[in-house]
């Protein structure tokens, strides 16, 4: 039994940052975000350092979890609009961008977001506990 | 024998008890089950839809735009600020304003860092709700 506990255990461990394995961002840190509880089928928008996009959710059709799956410049916007177009109420997008992207890669997936009928973006971020180290701008 | 206490039943084991191990390792893991999904924070941020010409709001004076400029600095409705200053001066300016509205518009060479950043500090300073600004397509040259 202990055995079967500590397989579990370690299997938890391993896959936890498997599951986003593929795609890698140090998502930034802020002081005073909200919590915001996963949805089941809520849709993430990843953006890796290279700027390239990863669309991380579960399927309603489906009801299957994929991880996060990279998504060409070309196909996101069509991709967006589709599956927002059947959601009338829960018009979230979450967005896990790397801290280090200019801006103007997220202007842009904000840009598509909006096209698909987007209306609140949710900036994922770690909550910063201490106080903020003075930064060299 | 009458003194024979436990004399065959004496068996002894060389097992750990491992039933307050077990108990250890469930709690941990219903631990690591239940703060995986909770433990995410995010910042809300409205994105209007574009507006046609016509539908310009007449409230437009009134808004509260920080503005992350190309070169570095911040400004508030045109007003140059410091990072340093940010949070005294949305103080200053939220304090007094039932709305608690303000946009955000970020030059595309600034760090997605710190547009978070920026958020961070004006949710601090009691902004509640937070817009981007549609991008103006004559200003996204990128670096």
């Amino acid at each position: 039994m202990i055995d079967v506990m500590l397989v579990l255990l370690i299997i938890f461990m391993i896959v936890t940052p498997a599951i986003t394995a593929g795609f890698q961002a140090s998502v930034p840190r802020a002081r005073n975000p909200e919590a915001r509880e996963e949805g089941e089928f809520e849709i993430r928008l990843g953006i890796d350092i290279d700027g390239k996009f990863y669309l991380d959710m579960t399927s309603r059709v489906t009801g299957q979890y994929t991880g996060p799956k990279y998504i060409g410049d070309a196909d996101l916007p069509a991709l967006l609009q589709q599956l927002y177009a059947s959601r009338s109420s829960d018009r979230i997008l979450y967005l896990k961008a790397d801290q280090d992207l200019n801006f103007a890669r997220v202007q842009e997936a904000v840009e598509i977001a909006r096209k698909a009928g987007v209306r609140v973006l949710g900036t994922i971020t770690e909550q910063e506990r201490q106080p903020r180290a003075p930064e060299g701008g | 024998m009458a003194i024979g206490v436990g004399g065959g039943g004496r068996n002894l084991s060389a097992d750990i008890n491992v039933t307050p191990m077990i108990d250890v390792l469930l709690v941990l893991l219903i631990i690591f089950m239940i703060t995986l999904p909770l433990s995410r924070r995010a910042f809300d941020v409205q994105v209007p839809p574009e507006q046609k010409p016509q539908e310009k709001q007449p409230t437009q004076s009134s808004q509260i735009v920080l503005e992350l400029r190309a070169d570095g600095s911040y400004a508030i409705n045109n007003e140059p600020t410091t990072l340093d200053q940010l949070d005294a001066r949305l103080h200053q300016v939220f304090d007094q304003r039932p709305a608690k509205l303000m946009f955000i518009k970020t030059a595309g060479t600034r760090k997605y860092r710190d547009v978070i950043q920026a958020m961070d500090i004006a949710r601090g300073a009691g902004v509640q709700v937070i817009g981007f600004t549609p991008a103006e397509p004559q200003q996204q040259g990128g670096p």
